[in-house]
C-alpha cells in the first residue's frame, strides 16, 4: 500500500507527464497538495464532508422526528433528552437542524446545477460569436449585476410567490451573470487560439466549436467561481427564510427556523440561536474551502 | 450579499482587464438602454406578483362590492399593456404612482424613507472603511504571519456570519441584558418629533437644533445596527485592501525604495498606499451601495424605519408600485455608483490614461 | 504599525463613549407611547377602517354618534347625542349635545351627523356594507338619515331591525361624524373628501393629527379646547414595532407605555414583570378552521362530522391559542344571549376514526390546508395537521400573506383553511351569526365573499330564514333571542363545514403607571382620560 502510494505521488509529481491526462491529473494534485497544506481549507473540506454525511444518514442520525410536535414538552431548554432543546411546538430542534442540512445541500446544489450551463452557455455565446449577440447578452447579464442579489431574489420570490422551490429559481436567477461574465472573458481568450482555429478550418460549425471545445475548457474556472459563491447562496437562502420569503413551516429550513426563534429570544434563546449557528458554520466552511481552493489556484496571491 | 459587490471588482475581473462597466463612462447610450431594460423588468416583476393588494387595502372580511370598486379604483381590471403604459407615462414624468395600501405618493414616501437608511449607511461605512483598510494593510504588511491568519479569519467569518442572526443575537445582548445601547428605532420612542425635520438625518438634524439629548438618544440607537452592518463590510474592505497591497507590495519600486534607505513605514504608507488610494475609492463606494442590501435585513431585525423596511412591507403585502419603485431606485443607484467609481478610475489612474 | 494601533484606539475610544451608561429611559409625565404591528393601519378615513390599529387612532380623532361604557360592555352612552328616542315605527331620533365642536371649531350640527352616514353609504366602501345590511343603499340614505332641525338627527327604518342592533352599531368606527366643510375644502372630484382624509382626519375628537408616516409612526397631540374636557396627555405616540421581543423589552425598559399584539410568550414573560399589567379584549371572532363542501370529500357530511372529533382542541387551545383566544365550541359565546351549552366540537379521536371508516376513507385522504404565515395561524394549522395525520388525512400547509391565504377562501378554491374572522365587539348574537352561518346565495356569482358560509359553499335555507326572520323583529328580544339558538342548534345539526377552535382575545400590556386607560370592546379605546403616576 505505501508502495504503491508512493509510487502514484512519484508519478503525480514527475516532471514529465505522458499523455495529456496524466498533465490534468498532475495539475489536480498540484492543486490538491497546495489546499492540503491549508488548515483552514481543510477544516472548512471536514465540515461539508459532515454536512454531506449527515444530509445522507439523518433518517438514521436524527433521534426525533423533524415535525412531530409534542404540545406538552415547548420550549425546552437544551437537555439530556433534547440535547440542542425543544422549538414552541415541541419539536426537537437537533433533529431539525440535521433534517435542515438536507434543504441547505440541496439549494446549494440545485442552484449550482441550474447556474453553470446556463452561465457557461450564454457567456461562451456572448465571447465566442461577439458582435450584436455578445451586445445584447451581456446587457441583460449588467442588468442582472446591477442589483444585490438579495434585492433581486427577493423581487423574484415576490413575483413568483414565496416558497422554497421559487426561492431556489430566484436565487440561479441573481447567480448566473457572474458566471456568464466570466465564462465569456475565457472564450474571448479561447477563441483565436491554434487549437480553435484548427477546429474551424476543418469546417467544424461554430455551434459546435462553443459546444464541444469551447465550454468544456471554460469548466474549471466556472466551478471554482461556484464553489466561491456558495456561502454567498447559503446566506441569501437563509435571508429569505428569515423574511418568511423562503421555504415555509414547518419546513426545517434553518434561516425560516431563526426567524421563528426570534420570536422567543428573550426567554428561550436556543431557539433562534442553534440554526443561526448552523448556518454561520456551514458557509464559513464553504467560504474557507472556496478561499483555499482560490489560494491553491492561484499562487500569486501568496 | 458582499458577494455581489465582491463580483463587481474581483481581483481576477481586475486582472482580466474586464471591468464591469468600462463602457459605460463612454456611452450615455448604453446606460439609458440598461436603464430602459430595468424599468421593463421592474414592471414584470411588479405584475407577476401574486399577491392580490386589493385584500390588503379592504381586509379579509370586505363584501365583494367594496372588492370590486377599490380593484377598479386602483387600476388593478386594465388590461397589462396599458397599465405599463400608464405606468412608463407616470415615470416619465417622474412619478412612481401611489402606494396602493394608503394611497400616498411612492415618491413622497421614499423620500421620508431614504435619510434613515443613508444615515445608517454612511456611519457604517465609515465604521467599515475606518476599520477595514488599516486591517487589510496590517494583514498585508505582516502577510503569512499570525496577524495575517487572524485577519483572514476575521473576514472569513464576516462573510459566513448571518447578518440577520447576528443583529438578533446583539440586540439581546447589548441592549436586553446589558443595557449598553439603545433598542429599536432611531431613537427612544418619547424623542419622536422633537427636533425640526431639516435634513432627514436624525444625527444632523439634533446637532443643528442643539439637543444633546436627542442627539445622544439617536447615537445610542444607530450604533449597534451600523456595528452588525459594518461587520460584513469590514470583512470585505479588508481582504480587497490586503490583495492590493500585497500587489503594491511585491513591485520593483518598493523594493527600490526600501533600498533607497525610505523607511519601512514611508514605502507601506507613502507608497504603497498611496497607489491603492483611488481603487480602494471605488470598492468603498460600492460596498456603501451593497449596504442597501443588508439593509433589508438588518432594518427588519432593528425596526429601522428606513428603505429597506419600506421594501419589505412593500413584498409582503404586495404593493407593486412600491417595490417596482424601490427595485427600480437600487437599480438606479448601483448603475450610478459604478459609472461614477469607473470615472473616477478614469480621472485619477495614470495607468489608464 | 502605530496608525493602526491609533484606529483601534480611536474605534474603542468611541464604542466605549457610546456604551457607557445610557440612561435607563422612562416615558415623560405627559406623553403616552404605545407600540403596535402598523401593518394593518392603512387609512385614517373612519369609513374605511379595517382593523383593531385603525380603530384604534381613529376612536381619538373622532367622536362616535353613540358611546359604549367601557366598563359594561354592550351598554350605550352618550356620545355626541346627549340622548336618544325610538319613536313606534322604530325610527331614531337623536338630540345632539350643544357643546359639541369640531376641531375646526365650529359647533356640530345634525346635518353633519346626516352628511357623515350618508357618505359612509355613498362611498361604498366598508362601512357601506354595515348599512346595507339594514337595507340602506345609496339611492335612500338622503331621505333616510335627515337633520330635523340643527340638534335633531332622525335615522328613519328601511327595513325592519331591532334598534338596539344599530344603536350598538353606532359606538363603533362607522358611527363616527366627520366635519363636513373642512371635507368639502380638500374634495377632489366629488370623492367626499377620501384621498385626503385618508392620512388626514377632519372629527372632533379629544386628540388631533400631527403625522402618520404609514409602518413608522402617528403622533397626536392634545385638543386643548376639546369639548369633553382637555385631555390630560399631550401627546400621544403610536410607534411601528413588528417585533412582539422589541416591545416587550421597551415594555420592560419603560420605553413604551402601552403595546399591542404581542406574542403569546412575551404575555407571559410581562405578566412576570410588577410593572406591567395584561389586560385581554375579548373579541368578536373565531379562529376557525373550514372546509370547503365543493370539495368532493367535504361534500359528505359524515366526513365532516367526523373530522371535528378529530382536532384536540384543547391541546390546541392550551398551547398554541394561550393568550390569543378562549376555547370555543360554537359560534355564540357563553355571555352573549342566545348561547347553548353542550353544542359544538368535542375531540374524540376514536369517534374520529371511526367516522371516518365509516364514511368509507379508512384509509384516509390528502389535502391542502391554507394558513397565514404568521403567529398563531401557523402554529395552529400544524397542530391541525399532526391532529388530522393521527386520522390518516394527510394535510399539506401552504403559508401565504393575507391574500394568498384569504384570496383562494374568498374566490372558493380551497379545500381547507384556518382564519380568523375580525370585527369590533359584537354584543348581540346576531353580529356573532350573521358572518358564520348566514348564507342566502351559494352561487358563485353571488359573491357573497364576507360570509364564512359562502365560502365554504355551504347554504341552509331554514338558518336563513330564521336569521332573517330574526333581525326583523322589533319588539320582542326574548323571541328574537330564541330565534338565533335556533338557527345556531340547526347549523351545528347540519355537520357544518366550519368549526370553531377559539374566540378571539386580544391581549394587551401596559405599564402599571397608567391609571383609567380602559380598553374598549369595540376597539374604540379612549386615550383622553389617560394619566400617568409615579
Amino acid at each position: 500500500m505505501s508502495t504503491a502510494s508512493k509510487g502514484l505521488t512519484a508519478w503525480l509529481t514527475t516532471e514529465e507527464p505522458n499523455s495529456a491526462r496524466h498533465a490534468t491529473l498532475q495539475n489536480i494534485w498540484r492543486v490538491w497538495s497546495r489546499f492540503a497544506s491549508n488548515p483552514l481549507g481543510v477544516a472548512g473540506l471536514v465540515i461539508i464532508l459532515l454536512l454531506v454525511f449527515v444530509a445522507v444518514f439523518v433518517p438514521w442520525l436524527a433521534p426525533y422526528s423533524p415535525f412531530e410536535q409534542n404540545l406538552r414538552e415547548t420550549l425546552m431548554a437544551p437537555n439530556g433528552q433534547h440535547l440542542l432543546g425543544t422549538d414552541e411546538l415541541g419539536r426537537d430542534i437537533l433533529s431539525r437542524i440535521l433534517w435542515g442540512s438536507r434543504i441547505t445541500l440541496s439549494i446549494v446544489a440545485i442552484v449550482s446545477v441550474i447556474v453553470a450551463p446556463i452561465g457557461l452557455i450564454v457567456g461562451c455565446l456572448a465571447g465566442y460569436y461577439g458582435g450584436w449577440l455578445d451586445t445584447i447578452l451581456m446587457r441583460v447579464t449588467e442588468l442582472f449585476l446591477s442589483f444585490p442579489s438579495l434585492i433581486l431574489a427577493l423581487a423574484f420570490v415576490a413575483a413568483l410567490g414565496p416558497n422554497l422551490n421559487n426561492a431556489i429559481i430566484a436565487i440561479a436567477l441573481t447567480q448566473w451573470p457572474p458566471i456568464a461574465r466570466l465564462a465569456r472573458a475565457e472564450s474571448l481568450s479561447l477563441r483565436n487560439r491554434d487549437h480553435i482555429s484548427a477546429v474551424r478550418l476543418m469546417g467544424a460549425s461554430s455551434l459546435h466549436i462553443v459546444i464541444a471545445h469551447i465550454a468544456p475548457l471554460c469548466i474549471p474556472s466556472v466551478i471554482v467561481r461556484i464553489t466561491l459563491n456558495m456561502a454567498g447562496i447559503i446566506l441569501t437562502a437563509a435571508g429569505l427564510g428569515f423574511l418568511g420569503l423562503g421555504a415555509q413551516p414547518p419546513s426545517p429550513e434553518w434561516g425560516a427556523m431563526v426567524s421563528t426563534g426570534r420570536r422567543f429570544m428573550l426567554d428561550s434563546w436556543w431557539v433562534g440561536t442553534m440554526p443561526g449557528l448552523s448556518i454561520l458554520f456551514v458557509s464559513l466552511a464553504f467560504n474557507l474551502v472556496g478561499d483555499a481552493l482560490r489560494d491553491a489556484l492561484d499562487p500569486r496571491q501568496e | 450579499m458582499v458577494n455581489q459587490v465582491e463580483t463587481a471588482i474581483s481581483p481576477a475581473k481586475r486582472r482580466l482587464g474586464l471591468r464591469k462597466y468600462s463602457r459605460f463612462g463612454g456611452s450615455l447610450a448604453s446606460v439609458l438602454t440598461t436603464l430602459f431594460l430595468l424599468v421593463l423588468l421592474t414592471f414584470i416583476i411588479g405584475r407577476l406578483m401574486p399577491i392580490d393588494p386589493v385584500i390588503a387595502v379592504v381586509g379579509p372580511d370586505a363584501d365583494q362590492a367594496t372588492y370590486l370598486k377599490v380593484k377598479q379604483e386602483l387600476g388593478l381590471n386594465l388590461p397589462v399593456l396599458q397599465q405599463f403604459w400608464i405606468f412608463l407615462k407616470n415615470l416619465l414624468h417622474g412619478n412612481f404612482g401611489t402606494t396602493l395600501l394608503t394611497g400616498r405618493p411612492v415618491m413622497e414616501d421614499i423620500a421620508r424613507v431614504l435619510p434613515a437608511t443613508v444615515e445608517l449607511a454612511t456611519v457604517t461605512i465609515i465604521l467599515g472603511a475606518g476599520i477595514g483598510i488599516p486591517l487589510g494593510v496590517y494583514a498585508a504588511v505582516n502577510r503569512g504571519r499570525f496577524a495575517d491568519h487572524a485577519v483572514r479569519l476575521i473576514a472569513l467569518l464576516g462573510h459566513s456570519t448571518p447578518i440577520f442572526w447576528i443583529g438578533m443575537v446583539g440586540l439581546m445582548l447589548f441592549y436586553a441584558k446589558l443595557g449598553w445601547v439603545g433598542g429599536s428605532g432611531r431613537l427612544d420612542l418619547f424623542y419622536e418629533d422633537i427636533v425640526p425635520n431639516v435634513t432627514g438625518f436624525l444625527l444632523i438634524d439634533a446637532l443643528l437644533a442643539g439637543d444633546m439629548e436627542v442627539f445622544w438618544s439617536a447615537v445610542t440607537h444607530i450604533v449597534l445596527p451600523a456595528s452588525v452592518l459594518a461587520y460584513a463590510s469590514i470583512a470585505y474592505i479588508s481582504r480587497i485592501t490586503r490583495s492590493f497591497m500585497l500587489e503594491q507590495l511585491s513591485q520593483e519600486y518598493v523594493i527600490t525604495a526600501r533600498a533607497k534607505g525610505v523607511s519601512r513605514r514611508g514605502v507601506i504608507w507613502l507608497h504603497a498606499f498611496k497607489n491603492i488610494r483611488v481603487q480602494l475609492v471605488t470598492v468603498v463606494a460600492l460596498s456603501y451601495g451593497g449596504m442597501l442590501e443588508g439593509a433589508v435585513l438588518i432594518e427588519t431585525v432593528f425596526g429601522w424605519p428606513g428603505f429597506g423596511q419600506y421594501l419589505t412591507n412593500a413584498l409582503v403585502i404586495g404593493d407593486m408600485n412600491v417595490v417596482v419603485a424601490c427595485t427600480l431606485i437600487i437599480g438606479c443607484v448601483f448603475i450610478a455608483l459604478n459609472v461614477i467609481s469607473d470615472l473616477l478610475y478614469k480621472f485619477f489612474d495614470p495607468r489608464i490614461k | 504599525m502605530p496608525h493602526f494601533r491609533a484606529c483601534l484606539t480611536g474605534a474603542a475610544v468611541l464604542i466605549a463613549a457610546v456604551t457607557i451608561n445610557v440612561a435607563e429611559a422612562r416615558t415623560p409625565q405627559d406623553q403616552l407611547v404605545i407600540g403596535m404591528n402598523m401593518v394593518n393601519l392603512t387609512t385614517l378615513d373612519p369609513h374605511n377602517a379595517n382593523s383593531y390599529e385603525s380603530y384604534h387612532v381613529i376612536a381619538n380623532l373622532y367622536d362616535t354618534l353613540l358611546r359604549s361604557d367601557p366598563n359594561t360592555p354592550g351598554k350605550v352612552v352618550p356620545g355626541l347625542a346627549k340622548s336618544w328616542t325610538v319613536l313606534p315605527d322604530g325610527t331614531l331620533e337623536f338630540t345632539l349635545d350643544e357643546r359639541a365642536t369640531f376641531q375646526s371649531g365650529r359647533k356640530i350640527t345634525a346635518a353633519d351627523v346626516a352628511y357623515s352616514f350618508q357618505r359612509a353609504v355613498k362611498l361604498g366602501l366598508l362601512a357601506r356594507a354595515y348599512y346595507a345590511n339594514w337595507g340602506y343603499d345609496a339611492a335612500n340614505v338622503d331621505q333616510k338619515f335627515r337633520a330635523k332641525d340643527d340638534r335633531t338627527f332622525v335615522m328613519e327604518v328601511a327595513t325592519p331591525v331591532a334598534p338596539s342592533l344599530k344603536l350598538n352599531a353606532l359606538t363603533r368606527v362607522y358611527g363616527a361624524v366627520l366635519d363636513r366643510e373642512v371635507i368639502a375644502k380638500h374634495e377632489k372630484d366629488g370623492d367626499m373628501g377620501r384621498g385626503w382624509l385618508a392620512s388626514n382626519a377632519a372629527g372632533s375628537g379629544p386628540f388631533t393629527l400631527n403625522r402618520w408616516n404609514p409602518n413608522d409612526i402617528v403622533v397626536l397631540s392634545r385638543f386643548d379646547a376639546y369639548w369633553g374636557g382637555e385631555p390630560k396627555m399631550k401627546r400621544v405616540l403610536v410607534r411601528h414595532l413588528p417585533e412582539s421581543q422589541t416591545e416587550r423589552l421597551q415594555l420592560e425598559k419603560g420605553d413604551l407605555d402601552v403595546g399591542f399584539q404581542l406574542v403569546s410568550a412575551d404575555i407571559d414573560g410581562l405578566a412576570k414583570n410588577p410593572n406591567i399589567v395584561i389586560d385581554r379584549l375579548v373579541g368578536s371572532g373565531f379562529y376557525y378552521l373550514i372546509m370547503s363542501t365543493k370539495d368532493p370529500e367535504f361534500a359528505k357530511p359524515e366526513v365532516r362530522r367526523a373530522l371535528r372529533y378529530c382536532i384536540n382542541y384543547k391541546d390546541i387551545n392550551d398551547v398554541v391559542m394561550k393568550n390569543y383566544g378562549t376555547s370555543a365550541t360554537t359560534f355564540i359565546p357563553a355571555d352573549i344571549p342566545g348561547y347553548i351549552p353542550d353544542i359544538g366540537n368535542v375531540y374524540d379521536p376514536a369517534k374520529c376514526k371511526q367516522g371516518l371508516a365509516d364514511a368509507g376513507y379508512g384509509e384516509g385522504f390528502s389535502k391542502q390546508l391554507l394558513s397565514l404565515n404568521s403567529t398563531p395561524y401557523a402554529d395552529m394549522a400544524t397542530a391541525i395537521q399532526q391532529n388530522l395525520a393521527v386520522a390518516g388525512i394527510k394535510v399539506d400547509i401552504l403559508t401565504g400573506n393575507g391574500d394568498q391565504t384569504y384570496g383562494p377562501m374568498r374566490d372558493r378554491k380551497f379545500q381547507l383553511g384556518v382564519g380568523r374572522t375580525a370585527s369590533s365587539a359584537q354584543t348581540d348574537a346576531d353580529g356573532w351569526l350573521r358572518t358564520h352561518v348566514y348564507n342566502p346565495d351559494n352561487k358563485d356569482d353571488a359573491n357573497l365573499s364576507n360570509l364564512q358560509a359562502w365560502r365554504a359553499s355551504f347554504e341552509l335555507p331554514d338558518v336563513n330564514k330564521l336569521m332573517d326572520e330574526a333581525q326583523a323583529i322589533t319588539d320582542n328580544e326574548a323571541k328574537r333571542v330564541e330565534l338565533y339558538k335556533q338557527a345556531l342548534k340547526l347549523f351545528e345539526e347540519s355537520a357544518p363545514p366550519i368549526i370553531p377552535i377559539s374566540q378571539r382575545v386580544d391581549p394587551y400590556a401596559k405599564s402599571a403607571r397608567l391609571k383609567n386607560y380602559v380598553g374598549d370592546i369595540g376597539w374604540m379605546t379612549r386615550w383622553d382620560r389617560v394619566e400617568k403616576q409615579d
